[in-house]
């Protein structure tokens, strides 16, 4: 399924949500990534025709959302609203949103055992929500979105809370529909997480569109940028000044308790290239090396700053 | 439409309002008990307790119990599911959104006229015990007669509630301003103005219904043309008036999930 948006904008008030949006979004997983606030839920909402856009458009295969709810019979969501009606137990829940869904009785009864069996909820499924732990009610929440095995899934938030078992059957889960060719779009603002799931992602803050497409791609917006480098070595006074006589280096921070620096480049491939040689010759052993911005975070953080 | 109403209905019977409505249902019952045990003070006038059902149906019910019910049910029909933040389980459904606002406004005229039917079948019993199980018998159109006109109260209310639920703030307040203020007074006011008041319409069907209890002498006819002073109409137009009233408040009411955005916040 395809989802487009034109100039889509979003404000409540003077508040912003979304800004003057432009995405294509096709089959696979799409990580929607922004900090607390960015406008992803926003966004989701717009997507799932909970909100109407102020301007601009937006479709999903050529169809605008907004009061269609014919669109919707493909879509399957699961919000980050962590609310329900309590008193029913998991498998009454799920079975009723299948029942909503216009399945009959008992086709929604099968579907929705199917869907608590994905979710690893058959054991808790006849008891009441309202007794539920956090993790738990995420994953019957997860479970009434993909009981209708939907062609387009929107998933707000959906490891937020669970275990660390229902965190990796989840995001396998979610890997293995973007694989059936389903499209998948999950928001996350905790960058690893989506980093697990999908290398393509939209990333969002203050409601815009700070980067779109495969993680690498975005990597390379910032090669332009100085690299971050942090070096944990025995003789860091030496490493430190030896660093300094760089052009490319052009900051470096030293910590002597923890015998660690941190260096920014201009030229990361030139400083790679050189640091073993230097270690070599001035005989350093260096214990660990990584750059914040082999991690998502880094990039995010780097973009949203 | 169907699922949705059986859903609807099973949510309201697990609400705390629907207890509420049932406590609230209890007290015309209280009424008419604390008006059996004054029996001899009663009769002493010339008055029989069962000829007193027509006013506290009147009272307690048209007046009192119908109107405040319907604030607090027709108010809550999307404020429910806004405030147990659910409401993206129905809007994120292939459903026309006309049918959740149907659904939730039939799932509550049914549950709370259900109560009304218990609550007045247990008045109507308690008050006309006396006439024995054949006077009982005898006058069940009267009890099925105020059951009409109630239910169709209901009928008028919830989506007229409803709508000012999803306009107004403070619907409640309003809805209560609504009742005892304008729908209290204009009733009374001279002049075509009451002609604008739901409950103007209720009482043509309730004098009519109750008028053939009493005679033209009778001192509590008296009462009830007091209670019902205007221009007669017939019983079918107030009843077409009723419905087209509620007609127009439902398309509005169905209308408004067409046009409002509901942006619910974490909690």
């Amino acid at each position: 399924m395809k989802i487009l948006a034109k100039n889509l904008s979003k404000w409540y008030g003077p508040i912003v949500g979304v800004n003057n949006l432009e995405f294509t979004i096709t089959s696979g997983v799409t990580g929607f990534l922004g900090p607390n606030g960015a406008g992803k839920t926003t966004l989701l909402r717009l997507l799932t025709g909970q909100l109407k856009p102020s301007k601009g458009s937006l479709f999903i295969n050529g169809q605008k959302i907004w009061n269609n709810h014919v669109i919707l019979e493909e879509v399957g969501y699961c919000t980050e609203l962590d609310n329900f009606w309590d008193y029913l137990t998991g498998f009454e829940f799920v079975s009723a949103m299948l029942r909503l869904h216009g399945f009959p009785l008992s086709e929604a009864k099968k579907k929705a055992r199917e869907a608590v069996e994905t979710m690893n909820m058959q054991e808790f499924q006849n008891k009441r929500i309202g007794s539920y732990s956090k993790g738990m009610r995420q994953r019957i929440k997860m479970a009434q979105a993909i009981a209708h095995d939907p062609q387009l899934l929107f998933l707000d938030e959906p490891l937020n809370g669970m275990d660390p078992l229902g965190r990796r059957s989840t995001i396998d889960l979610i890997k293995q529909f973007g694989e059936q060719g389903k499209t998948v779009i999950v928001s996350s603002h905790v960058l690893h997480e989506v980093e697990e799931m999908t290398d393509t992602i939209l990333l969002i803050n203050h409601g815009r569109l700070l980067a779109e497409g495969n993680i690498y791609e975005i990597r390379e917006l910032i090669d332009t940028h100085p690299l971050q480098v942090t070096i944990i070595c025995d003789k860091v006074n030496i490493l430190t000044s030896q660093l300094l006589e760089f052009e490319d280096v052009k900051s470096v921070q030293l910590n002597r308790e923890e015998n660690q620096i941190t260096i920014e480049t201009i030229s990361p491939e030139k400083f790679h290239q050189r640091l073993p040689q230097l270690a070599l010759e001035n005989n350093i052993k260096i214990q660990s090396l990584w750059s914040p911005d082999e991690n998502l975070e880094a990039v995010f953080d780097y973009l949203v700053r | 439409m169907n699922f949705l109403f059986k859903f609807f209905v099973k949510n309201s019977i697990n609400s705390k309002r629907t207890i509420w409505i049932g406590v609230m249902g209890l007290v015309p019952v209280l009424f008419a008990l604390i008006i059996v045990l004054l029996k001899p003070l009663i009769t002493e006038q010339g008055v029989s307790v069962s000829s007193l059902f027509p006013q506290v149906s009147v009272f307690l019910y048209i007046h009192f119990l119908l109107p405040l019910t319907a604030i607090f049910v027709g108010t809550a029909v999307i404020a429910d599911e806004v405030d147990g933040r659910t409401l993206p389980y129905l809007l994120t459904r292939p459903l026309p959104r006309r049918n959740i606002v149907m659904a939730k406004l039939l799932s509550g005229a049914a549950v709370t006229g259900v109560l009304f039917i218990i609550s007045l079948a247990m008045v109507y019993i308690i008050m006309k015990q006396e006439n024995g199980f054949s006077g009982l018998i005898r006058d069940i159109d009267i009890y099925l007669g105020t059951v009409g006109i109630v239910f169709l109260g209901l009928v008028v209310y919830l989506p007229l509630f409803c709508l000012i639920g999803g306009i107004l703030k403070r619907p409640v307040l309003i809805g209560l301003f609504f009742t005892f203020g304008w729908e209290s007074t204009i009733s009374f006011l001279p002049g075509n103005i009451k002609y604008f008041s739901i409950s103007h319409y209720l009482h043509i069907l309730a004098k009519r219904l109750y008028d053939n209890q009493f005679t033209n002498s009778d001192p509590k006819r008296a009462l009830l043309n007091l209670l019902f002073r205007s221009k007669e109409i017939s019983s079918e137009a107030a009843i077409f008036i009723l419905l087209a009233a509620a007609g127009i408040f439902v398309v509005l009411s169905v209308s408004l999930l067409y046009i409002k955005e509901y942006r619910l916040e974490k909690g």
